[in-house]
Formats: structure tokens, C-alpha cells, sequence
């Protein structure tokens, strides 16, 4: 599943090429391996290269954005390759950690990301090929039931991975995914009832326990404490966030992460790239809403736009505000590990953002 | 089932409804509605050591139009069983082994099964069909306004040709749906026992059909069940509404809902009549027996409606 945010859509994905080079090494001498300390060169070197050929628009990954995505992530990193017998990576399957809040418990779902397979390996294999033969031991390593394993990985393929996906390795839909978007002209905003919001240049660690609080009510939700949310949105190397919270006096009631960018292939929007407000706070949607028009305004961006779970309750109250549902290109897929947490059980009970996608 | 499954339309028809009277299946009025279908039939029966049918797997062939030419999807409708042989430990269960058959027998033109199942139906699909989820389906949805002007709709009681002519009008945009001709609308709105649905629709002076819609009474909400209306004519598109909302009225429905494609236009033409978009436990399943109708390309490309999936 590579939910990399490709500058178009592709209609084959990063597990193809046009481009045939003859095989470097006899695919019989690759070994199958999780990560080790100094493998990301080389990791990078063929990311780099295999997206380049697929992606016209693609801007070559630092290592700096490479140790931060993954070797920085409060909830951790899962990596597997396969290498040559010189540390070359002919493929991988890697994902990103997601701590989580499961059915009231702890738990831990994991994004899938940057799987690839170098076209030169594609040739003469017998199905399946390294990215399957990759996913095997990631599956067997990381997947299970909570709270030790990732119950779910999950992610947004292009594709040619759902379809290798579906096959190998128990690939499921999830949810067609639909965005939210408002013309800043377009935005109804009522009262903010006394809520203030204020930028932030950091989180303060008491919003882990107000987005515990407030995404209470959903049985899965990624953790949003300090450090996850500083990681994901503060050490960014590629990208600045706005982040706002909103509060009535010092108690919180909302939050909101903003920047512009392009996402679905639409340039310059602005994006709201986190979002938690407590249940039933009209006040504070429509507070942190008019926060967001205004910031968006000053960048020139047209409307506002997001992602959210159709079952979130703010899915209707945003729409009351004047945001109106359309399609996507991307498609929410899963695998689960525990038959508890299947794609219903998904569809009805996980909160999630563009946030938490690599996407944005 | 111990004995061959064979094609449904193998069996005699007194022998189906014995069948369907013993395992809860459809009323004999209803079974003879499915095999008078002008598309024709699809199905498996299953048998037992006796020679007796035991359990059938119901399927409904639909007319469609793709890619220029004319072809098939099979709308899986429902599964019967009087020997209730679970799976497991390596066997096959008696679902299983019918939707193995299903598949076996079916004609050339057969392209793709569809399905909208139910969690527990989805999990047999799911093993005996080898069927995978397409799109998870919202509904659109809005209150009903206060009686405005005279509705410029007219209630149908039957199709004619102007069907096909509209459907023609419509498909350009579609590069897959199923062909709305007389035959098929007049099989699946009027000659359906027990309907529980009507036609509304729109003509213009020169009394030419301009759109329809097929709605269901649903307690409290009025239901688009088939919407067919070209979307380079919105006010055609509002008149028509405005007569539904008058229907829901005189019913004393508060709610009007539609099921639409997200990619459609006329998906975010309603939400600008102010209908909005409401999750739904509803899904569409299918297991493709075409290259090109994968599930990806049938998420983007296929006009389906309630009323083409038994919904």
C-alpha cells in the first residue's frame, strides 16, 4: 500500500516501469530482512529512483525526511527489505506506527507507506514477486491483536498494490473515500459561544488528555498526545503547519492543524490536516472554522477542505456549515489481524484525518 | 448436496417452488416475476442423495450497455437452503459450492456478479463468490420543504419507447449501466409483485418523457430508488424534485433520499438542492469475470441505482 501523495495519479504504480534494466544480481541471493542502522542510503537510493521514473513531479526525499518519517516516529517504524549481497534494496514494504486507542484499550495500527519493489526485479520472478515476499514477514512480525501488534495495516494503495494486495496479502475496502470542501465564501458560521482559539508554536502535553476526551466515543483513534502530534506536525522537515487550539478559558475544546497545499491533485487549498473538537461543541467547530477562513483568506487559498470519516458526527455538522461532500481518487483499504476489527467493525467505529495519512 | 448443482433454469419450475415453499424462499408469485426477467434467468440448484433439490442460489441478469457494446451483470438476489451444510475443516458449504456453480454456469455475456449484502450475507459472498467490496454507498437526504407551486410532474403507469430515448440522452457520460428500455422498467416497476413503488415523471409540451423517478414509500422518508434525467437539464432535475416533494407530502413522508454515484454530477447537484451526505451501512460487492469491469474501474465508471440491486 503506498499512500504517497503522487503529483497524478498513476494507472500502474511504483511496482512498475517502463524503463527495463538488465538484473543487476540473481534474485536467488537477495535476502529478506527487516531494517537495519544505515540501510536507509540505501533505501533512499532506490525510492528515489523508482518513483522518479513514475512520478514527473516527484522531489527526491532527504535522508533527513527519511530518519524523521520513520526512525523519529513516536509509535515506531516497520521495514522490510530485500537486499543484494553489496546492501543494494531491490524491495521493500514498510509502514509507519500508529499508537492507538482501541475499544477503550491500548492498541497499535500501522500505515502502510513507500512499498517498492526495482523494476529490474520484476523480471523473470515467479509471482509472487518481493513486494509480497516482503509483506510476509512484516505481516508475521507485526500483525495481531492488541496491545502488542498492529491489529490493522491500513493504508491508501495506488492501483497495483491493492491488486497484489487483494490477492497475497487479505487486502480489504475499508471505505470509498469522500472529502469535505468549502469555498471560503460559502462557510454559515454561527457563534463561537465564549471559545477563543489561539496559535500554537508546540503542543502542550495537555492535549493528549483533551483528544483522549474528546475522541472518547470512537472505538479506534490514533493517539494524539505531545509527542505524536509535535513528530507529526512541528519536525516535519518537508512541510509548516498551523496549529490552533480552541479553549473557553484554559479548558480545551477544540483543535485544528493547518497549511496550505495541494491535495487530490488541486493546488493551493487550504487543508485541514488535523481536526478534534469535543462532541457537540457547536461553538468551537464554528470558532476554530472562522479561524481557519481567515488564515486561509490571508494565503490565498480558495476553500477549505478535509477528510474525515462519514460516521464522525462532525461529518453532518460541517455540512451544515456549508462544506459539501466529493469523491476522491483514494480508497481507504485495511488488513486486519484480529477478526473483532474487521472492515465494518472500521467502517463504524475509527476516527481519522488527513493527519494521519502521509498524504498532507 | 450431495448430488450435480444444475443451471436453474434446468429445473421445473414446480420443483423450484416446492423448493423455495420448504426453505423460506420467495413466494411462488415472486419466483415466476424472476424467471419471466427479460434478460432471462441465472442460478444454481443444488441437490441431495436423492435426487431432490435442497438449496438454490437465486440470480437476476441485467441488460447493460459498456464500452459500445451489449453485455451482462448478475444481480445475486438471494440463497436458500433446506439442507443447511455449513462449511469448515476443509469443506466446501453448500453456498460455496452453488456460487462455484453460479459461476460455471454462466453465459458469455455474463461480465460481472453484483451484490449488496447484508454483513452476514457479505461473509458468504465473500468465500462463495470470491467477492470483494467496490464502494461503501452514502445516501443524500433532505428534509421536505413546504408546499411551493403546482408540481409539473405526472404519475406513470407505464413505460414506452421514450424510456430507451431518455436512457440514450442519459448514458453518454456512463461508460457502464444498465440499459433502461420498456421491457426492463416495466418488468422490474410494475410487473413486480407487491411493488411497493411508483413512477414520477416529467414531460414537456410535445409530451416527451424529460425524466423519471422510480421512489418507494420507506415510513418516514420518500426513497429515489431509479433517478434517469440528463444532467445538462437541472431544471428538468428541480421539477422533478419539486413533484417527489409534493408525493412525499401527500404520503406524509418528511424525508426524501437518494442513492447516486459520488463521481456523477448529479451527485453534487442535489447537495446544491440541499440534500446532504448521510453514511450507510450499504455496500456494493461484486466478483468480476471481466478484465476491464475490475472493481477499481466499476468504482469510477458504473451507474448503479437502488432499484438495479434489489435495494
Amino acid at each position: 500500500m503506498h499512500s504517497r501523495q503522487l503529483t497524478r495519479p498513476v494507472s500502474s504504480g511504483p511496482l512498475s516501469s517502463a524503463r527495463e534494466r538488465p538484473l543487476p544480481i540473481d534474485p536467488k541471493d537477495l535476502t529478506i530482512r527487516e531494517y537495519r542502522p544505515g540501510d536507509e542510503v540505501a533505501i533512499l537510493a532506490t525510492f528515489n529512483r523508482v518513483f522518479q521514473e513514475i512520478d514527473p513531479g516527484f522531489e527526491p526525499r532527504s535522508l533527513a525526511e527519511w530518519r524523521w518519517q520513520y526512525l523519529a516516529n513516536p509509535s515506531g517504524w516497520r521495514i522490510w527489505l530485500a537486499v543484494d549481497p553489496e546492501g543494494g534494496v531491490a524491495s521493500q514494504y514498510a509502514g509507519v506506527g500508529q499508537r492507538m486507542r482501541l475499544a477503550g484499550g491500548e492498541g497499535s495500527f500501522c500505515q502502510a507507506v513507500d512499498s517498492m519493489t526495482d523494476p529490474a526485479y520484476r523480471r523473470g520472478l515467479k509471482r509472487p514477486g518481493f513486494f509480497v515476499l516482503t509483506a510476509y514477514p512484516f505481516a508475521k512480525k507485526h500483525g495481531g491483536p492488541p496491545p502488542d501488534h498492529d491489529t490493522i495495516v491500513w493504508g491508501l494503495p495506488v492501483p497495483s498494490a491493492w491488486r497484489i494486495g487483494k490477492t497475497y496479502l487479505s487486502y480489504e475496502l475499508v471505505r470509498t473515500q469522500l472529502e469535505l470542501a468549502a469555498p471560503l465564501e460559502a462557510l454559515e458560521l454561527a457563534g463561537s459561544h465564549g471559545c477563543e482559539v489561539d496559535e500554537l508554536s508546540s503542543w502542550p502535553e495537555e492535549v493528549g488528555a483533551f483528544t483522549a476526551q474528546a475522541l472518547e466515543p470512537f472505538g479506534a483513534s490514533a493517539v494524539r498526545d505531545a509527542a505524536q502530534l509535535d513528530w507529526r506536525f512541528v519536525k516535519n522537515p518537508r512541510h509548516d503547519y498551523v496549529l490552533a487550539r480552541a479553549r473557553r478559558g484554559s479548558r480545551w475544546c477544540g483543535l485544528c492543524v493547518y497549511r496550505k497545499g495541494a491535495f487530490d491533485g488541486k493546488e493551493d487549498r487550504g487543508l485541514l490536516c488535523d481536526w478534534v473538537v469535543s462532541p457537540g461543541d457547536d461553538g468551537a467547530r464554528h470558532a476554530l472554522l472562522a479561524w481557519a477562513r481567515e488564515r486561509a483568506a490571508r494565503d490565498g487559498a480558495g476553500e477549505l477542505t478535509l477528510v474525515l470519516p462519514d460516521r464522525a458526527p462532525d461529518w453532518l455538522a460541517l455540512q451544515a456549515a456549508g462544506f459539501r461532500a466529493a469523491p476522491t481518487r483514494y480508497f481507504l483499504t485495511g488488513r486486519t489481524f484480529d477478526r473483532r476489527y474487521d472492515m465494518r467493525w472500521l467502517r463504524a467505529n475509527w476516527y481519522y484525518t488527513l493527519g494521519d495519512t502521509d498524504l498532507v | 448436496m450431495d448430488g450435480a448443482a444444475r443451471p436453474l433454469q434446468d429445473v421445473p419450475p414446480e420443483r423450484l417452488f416446492a423448493l423455495c415453499a420448504h426453505t423460506g424462499g420467495p413466494a411462488p408469485i415472486e419466483l415466476g416475476w424472476e424467471l419471466a426477467n427479460p434478460c432471462g434467468v441465472r442460478g444454481a440448484v443444488a441437490f441431495d442423495a436423492h435426487g431432490e433439490p435442497e438449496a438454490l442460489l437465486l440470480a437476476r441478469p441485467l441488460r447493460v450497455w459498456s464500452g459500445g457494446a451489449e453485455g451482462c451483470f448478475v444481480h445475486v438476489v438471494g440463497f436458500h437452503d433446506a439442507g443447511a451444510r455449513p462449511g469448515g475443516l476443509g469443506r466446501r458449504s453448500t453456498f460455496q459450492r452453488l456460487g462455484a456453480a453460479l459461476v460455471a454456469f454462466r453465459s458469455e455475456e455474463d461480465l460481472v456478479y453484483t451484490g449488496l449484502p447484508d454483513e452476514g450475507a457479505w461473509r458468504s459472498a465473500k468465500a462463495a463468490l470470491e467477492a470483494e467490496v467496490v464502494a461503501t454507498q452514502v445516501v443524500l437526504r433532505r428534509a421536505v420543504a413546504p408546499a411551493s407551486a403546482r408540481p409539473a410532474t405526472e404519475r406513470l403507469e407505464t413505460f414506452d419507447h421514450q424510456a430507451r430515448w431518455l436512457w440514450e440522452r442519459c448514458c453518454g457520460p456512463w461508460p457502464v449501466s444498465v440499459l433502461r428500455d420498456d421491457r426492463y422498467l416495466n418488468w422490474i416497476t410494475f410487473a413486480r409483485p407487491g411493488r411497493g413503488v411508483e413512477v414520477h415523471g416529467v414531460r414537456d409540451g410535445d409530451g416527451i418523457l424529460r425524466a423519471y423517478a422510480v421512489v418507494r414509500p420507506a415510513g418516514d422518508e420518500l426513497d429515489i430508488v431509479d433517478w434517469l434525467c440528463p444532467p445538462d437539464e437541472p431544471a428538468v432535475g428541480e421539477a422533478l424534485i419539486a413533484g417527489l416533494e409534493a408525493r412525499a407530502r401527500a404520503l406524509g413522508a418528511g424525508l426524501l433520499t437518494a442513492v447516486l454515484p459520488p463521481w456523477s454530477p448529479w451527485f453534487a447537484s442535489f447537495q446544491r438542492a440541499g440534500f446532504r451526505v448521510h453514511p450507510s451501512d450499504a455496500f456494493l460487492a461484486v466478483r468480476s469475470l471481466s478484465r476491464r469491469h475490475d472493481s477499481l474501474w466499476l468504482r469510477d465508471h458504473f451507474w448503479v441505482q437502488p432499484l438495479d440491486l434489489d435495494a
